[in-house]
């Protein structure tokens, strides 16, 4: 009998043993999976990043273990190095949200548009608040750090993904996992976030204002002509933001052009689901205890909270003035749809709307902002890529 | 800290500037291909100078809706009395030249001083019986014959005049003070 081959078969114990914080990120890949699972809290990603951070924290770590010469890695480093640490997966996502993204409520009423921009607001608050805990000996925060923890309050988890991968790329640290986890579970908190903050900022008035909604049809050449002007425009404004927004303007294109129906539900179906199991897996995987378990997490976990509410407030505040200047005409709640979850964020503010007065309908008020704020997020970080090196 | 303020500052304008020139290249598009908040305008702006170019047609007299409700009814009257409506209608001193189409047929067509519009009664026609048209003008004796000339008393009231004087109630002496 072969002793040395009776210890393998033990050796996975063994490790364990001698990294017993990989038990905790099993626990953590559980908890994710039961909050998707049990509670539905965006259970199309936190289900496939649970079970990611389960097969990275397996013992021996066989599963993310980097090829070498004469060696194959494991499967999830694979998964890493060839569809996250380049972009790709992201990018695909936007492709599939553009080819799921209805932008007529916005073109019909393009005043609204500029809520999505105020919206932003709580993107470079968090990303200030960073760079100030990071001047404490605690945390190792630095402006790459800043823009990945920043990006977390556009609630837009494609591009908090994006952000982080880049910045990685450029040298800085690695929190992907973290503020990836971080923004997909505060996107499904927006409910639970959003209306004491919507509340705090607004009266019962202004909650009751009602919006009439007129609809306005937008011609077919409109809606085809949009995404393709919105790329030159932005790519001329700020190209760092092009891949974001070109891929998903051309995935709207293909929605709105009619003509392939085809690749518009592959590109919203089948692509977007394959795209969510890589990218799932793909970030899950990065999240080893080592990485995982700082101090740093907890602190960007306080930030997305900021991030979140800061973006929440600036659309609100903006939704105020719009109020005013258009004599009582805009409902300001519906500037809090600006953050880019969608439709959560319109849904939330309709919720509130028909809490004050049931018969006051705001939901197509405030899908303008709420798309709007996608662009909104891909510009800004846009401008992280362009600003920070 | 200060590159990280302006890092703030000019990334927050720059979303802002993206997002109000997406605006505009939409309002744009708007007035372009129509629709949206601008192409409305432009609709609205295309029916106010629609009576401008109607300037020439001949003035329509306000309170139009009226005279064409005062016709109909007019023509309904008469017609209930077997009788047809003219070519023009007087009120307050004022002619008024008319039309009234058919008033079985929804919808019905009333013309006042060129100025059309199409009435129903819940998408019926005026309930306008055909037996009202009957003539009960009082004939000659022996110029007509037959029932109708006969029916001058409904049945159900227990008589009716014939060439051989009343019968019925009147015969039994039931109508008798």
């Amino acid at each position: 009998m072969d002793v040395g081959g009776f210890g393998n078969i033990v050796a996975g114990f063994t490790d364990l043993a001698d990294q017993p914080l990989m038990v905790v990120m099993l626990v953590i890949g559980a908890v994710l999976i039961y909050l998707g699972i049990a509670k539905k809290f965006e259970p199309l990603l936190l289900i496939p990043i649970g079970a990611g951070i389960m097969l990275a924290n397996l013992p021996l770590a066989e599963l993310i273990k980097p090829a070498t010469e004469g060696e194959v890695g494991g499967f999830l480093w694979y998964f890493q190095k060839y569809t996250l640490s380049n972009e790709l997966l992201p990018l695909l996502v936007f492709l599939g949200l553009g080819a799921l993204t209805d932008f007529e409520p916005m073109l019909s009423h393009p005043r609204t548009i500029l809520l999505g921009a105020a919206a932003q607001l709580g993107v470079f608050i968090a990303f200030l608040g960073t760079l100030a805990l990071g001047l404490l000996p605690v945390f190792d925060f630095g402006p790459k750090e800043a823009a990945s923890v920043g990006i977390i309050g556009g609630a837009d988890g494609p591009t908090t993904i994006y952000v982080a991968t880049s910045m990685i790329q450029q040298g800085g640290r690695d929190i992907l996992g973290a503020v990836a986890v971080a923004a997909y579970s505060y996107m499904a908190l927006v409910p639970i976030i959003q209306p004491p903050i919507i509340r705090l900022l607004t009266t019962k008035e202004e909650r009751m204002i009602k919006m009439p909604y007129t609809f306005r049809p937008v011609s077919k050449r409109a809606l085809i002509i949009f995404p393709i002007a919105s790329t030159i425009v932005i790519a001329l404004l700020v190209p760092k933001a092009a891949p974001l927004i070109g891929i998903m303007m051309f995935g709207n294109l293909l929605r709105v052009s009619g003509v392939v129906e085809r690749l518009s539900k592959a590109a919203q179906n089948e692509l977007m689901n394959i795209v969510i199991i890589f990218l799932g897996l793909s970030v899950g995987s990065t999240m080893t205890a080592k990485v995982f378990l700082q101090w740093e997490t907890i602190a960007i976990f306080l930030l997305g909270l900021v991030a979140f509410a800061f973006s929440t407030a600036g659309g609100v505040m903006l939704g105020k003035l719009m109020c005013v200047l258009s004599h009582r005409q805009i409902n300001p709640m519906i500037g809090a749809a600006g953050v880019s979850a969608v439709p959560m964020a319109a849904r939330v503010v309709q919720a509130m709307a028909s809490k004050e007065d049931p018969s006051n309908f705001l939901i197509m008020h405030a899908m303008g902002p709420n798309v709007a704020g996608v662009i909104g997020t891909a510009t800004a970080a846009g401008v992280f890529l362009a600003l920070i090196n | 800290m200060i590159e990280d303020l302006l890092v703030c500052v000019i990334g927050l304008a720059v979303v802002f500037v993206v997002l109000a020139v997406l605006m505009f290249v939409i309002i744009g598009m708007g007035r372009l291909f129509g629709g949206g908040e601008e192409g409305a305008e432009d609709a609205n702006a295309a029916v106010k100078t629609k009576p401008e170019e109607t300037k020439q047609e001949p003035p329509i007299p306000e309170g139009a809706t009226e005279l064409a409700a005062i016709t109909l009814a007019m023509a309904s009257y008469l017609r209930q009395r077997g009788r047809e409506l003219g070519p023009y209608i007087t009120i307050n001193n004022m002619e008024y030249q008319v039309d009234v189409g058919d008033l079985h047929s929804p919808p019905i067509s009333v013309e006042v001083n060129g100025e059309k519009f199409r009435a129903s009664l819940n998408g019926e026609g005026l309930p306008v019986s055909t037996q009202i048209e009957l003539n009960l003008g009082i004939w000659p004796r022996d110029t007509r014959r037959g029932p109708f000339w006969r029916a001058a008393c409904p049945p159900t009231q227990g008589g009716y005049w014939s060439r051989g004087g009343w019968t019925g109630r009147q015969a039994a002496g039931m109508d008798r003070k």
